[in-house]
């Protein structure tokens, strides 16, 4: 609502000084100290009223880079090569990663810098962090994986079922997606 | 026909404690099984045996064990039985006012089922399941105490060293007690008998709920040494009444003519826990005895020098009890008897009486796949 006032007296008074520039022009009357004032306050008004205006597209720009990646990121978590394996289809493979440039983004650049985005950011900074452990955990599980000559199915069964369990890091990383999507289709522009 | 009305006033009649004639007894047993099992086990050439609990079945073999239990020379029964109500008394406060139910596998002269049942004073609902092999061994056992007034009492005649048959023993008891707490129990050194002592005892700790318990009794050795060994063989060959309880099977199932002269003790160390204590009855007539079966048709030949195992029993150092326990996934929660004094080099033969529960599951080790890919906290959508 401020915006909107701000951004109509911005406009009225460039209106009101033009008119007022005009009329001095025409009669050729002392106008120059209220065109002046009044051009004064539109320039003030206009200053403030960009900077809000790039501070949204910006913070827009940010939400809809992160929307986009999350929910490319839970396509991934979707994806089948994270999918259990059984029989005799089970073997060693290198896990899809999850992406965090938006998120990373959306922290650094102070775009979402409103009073009412702190609890956003409180999630996006677990968020990463998740995500972080996740991927962190996956080079390990590849790392430890792949250096064995002979891995047993049974083995590789286990990694499945921690993977995916309860208490796993999939899991986790999954609710904190769920979450975090949430929270930022709540965001108003 | 029997309706429920006449099954209330049976019950009635042998729970008022006034009619001693009269006892009920479940039985479970089938003889044939038990027959087929005596054959088998005697028909082995170089390793016959009969196995120990053939030696209670029969009102005989059941006067031999009483009479033994009682003989001044043979004091492993005897003791046990006189100094039981010490052993009892440390683990009475653990069952005391607890509402527990009492299933006694192997009921022997019920002498020690009377101690426990002492615990009917405080929960007058109490049933007392009294289980043995022997259904001459039950009435002998609880002739007197079904003398106590309002004691529930259900006998139940069955052959509790075979898993099957627990498995239906815990069926049954389940159903008569509900979720309502029981302490099972096998004394004298029971569990020592049988070939098998540490898969009957796990198969027991099956039975128990984790509000069950188990009150266990095995006899001990301070060491196992040519001393102790010496003193366990001793301490059985001594006694004419023990001798005449280890032939009671032979003499009843077969048709040797039994010469106790002829038995022969022997201990010897089994493992680093355990002193094994056998009686085999050996031909030492120097010709060979055919032997009829009780199956009346089969007939072995009884070489002259061979033996048959009439008897098997064992003492555990503590260490060993603490193996036997933990094998059959048990844990103790009576306090260890505290170590004897080393006054005496001899060797130091005791017994261990001990309350038991279920041990919980061992945590499961973590993995490497655990330790990568668990956090080990469980999120919450």
């Amino acid at each position: 609502v401020t915006r909107r006032i701000i951004v109509a007296l911005t406009n009225g008074a460039l209106v009101f000084a033009f008119v007022l520039a005009v009329v001095w022009f025409w009669t050729g009357s002392n106008m120059e100290a209220p065109v002046t004032v009044v051009a004064l306050f539109a320039a003030i008004a206009g200053v403030r009223a960009e900077r809000w205006a790039g501070a949204r597209e910006q913070r827009n720009r940010a939400l809809e880079a992160l929307r986009d990646e999350l929910a490319r990121n839970g396509e991934t978590i979707a994806d089948e090569r994270f999918r259990p394996l059984q029989g005799p289809s089970i073997r060693r493979r290198v896990f899809p990663r999850l992406n965090l440039s938006a998120a990373d983004a959306a922290v650094t650049s102070g775009a979402l810098g409103r009073s009412t985005d702190s609890e956003l950011v409180t999630l996006l900074y677990q968020w990463r962090d998740a995500v972080r452990e996740l991927n962190h955990r996956l080079d390990l599980t590849e790392v430890y994986l792949f250096s064995a000559d002979v891995i047993q199915p049974e083995e590789l069964a286990a990694f499945d079922e921690a993977l995916h369990s309860a208490d796993g890091i999939l899991t986790e990383v999954s609710t904190q997606l769920e979450i975090l999507e949430q929270a930022v289709e709540a965001q108003n522009s | 026909m029997a309706n429920d009305g006449s099954l209330a006033q049976v019950g009635e009649i042998l729970g008022s404690g006034r009619d001693s004639r009269w006892a009920l007894v479940l039985s479970g047993e089938k003889p044939t099984d038990l027959i087929k099992e005596l054959i088998h086990d005697l028909a082995i050439p170089h390793s016959r045996k009969v196995a120990t609990k053939f030696s209670y079945i029969g009102m005989t073999a059941a006067i031999a064990w009483a009479n033994a239990c009682s003989d001044w020379f043979y004091p492993v029964m005897r003791d046990s039985i006189d100094a039981f109500d010490r052993y009892w008394r440390p683990i009475l406060p653990m069952v005391a006012d607890k509402g527990f139910h009492y299933v006694s596998l192997g009921v022997g002269t019920g002498q020690k089922d009377r101690v426990v049942l002492g615990l009917h004073s405080q929960n007058p609902t109490m049933l007392y399941i009294p289980v043995d092999i022997s259904a001459e061994m039950i009435r002998l056992g609880i002739d007197e105490t079904k003398k106590l007034t309002g004691l529930r009492m259900m006998p139940v005649h069955l052959d509790f060293s075979i898993t099957a048959h627990l498995e239906d023993l815990k069926q049954l008891v389940h159903r008569l007690v509900d979720d309502q707490p029981v302490i099972y129990s096998l004394l004298g050194n029971t569990v020592a008998n049988i070939d098998e002592d540490s898969e009957l005892l796990g198969s027991i700790g099956d039975l128990l709920r984790p509000q069950d318990r188990l009150l266990l009794e095995v006899s001990t050795t301070s060491e196992i040494s040519e001393a102790a060994l010496e003193e366990a063989r001793a301490e059985y060959s001594i006694s004419e009444t023990y001798k005449i309880h280890a032939t009671s099977a032979l003499s009843q199932f077969t048709d040797l003519a039994i010469d106790n002269k002829m038995l022969v003790f022997r201990a010897e160390k089994e493992d680093e826990n355990i002193i094994r204590i056998e009686t085999h009855y050996q031909n030492a007539t120097g010709e060979p005895v055919v032997v009829t079966l009780p199956d009346h048709r089969t007939q072995i030949d009884f070489a002259p020098g061979e033996t048959i195992r009439v008897t098997l029993s064992r003492k555990y150092l503590p260490s060993g009890v603490d193996k036997l326990i933990a094998e059959a996934g048990l844990t103790r929660l009576s306090e260890p008897p505290p170590p004897r004094s080393g006054r005496t080099k001899r060797p130091v033969f005791s017994r261990d009486l001990m309350l038991l529960a279920k041990a919980p599951p061992e945590p499961r080790k973590p993995t490497v796949a655990d330790d990568l890919l668990r956090t080990g906290k469980t999120t919450r959508r």
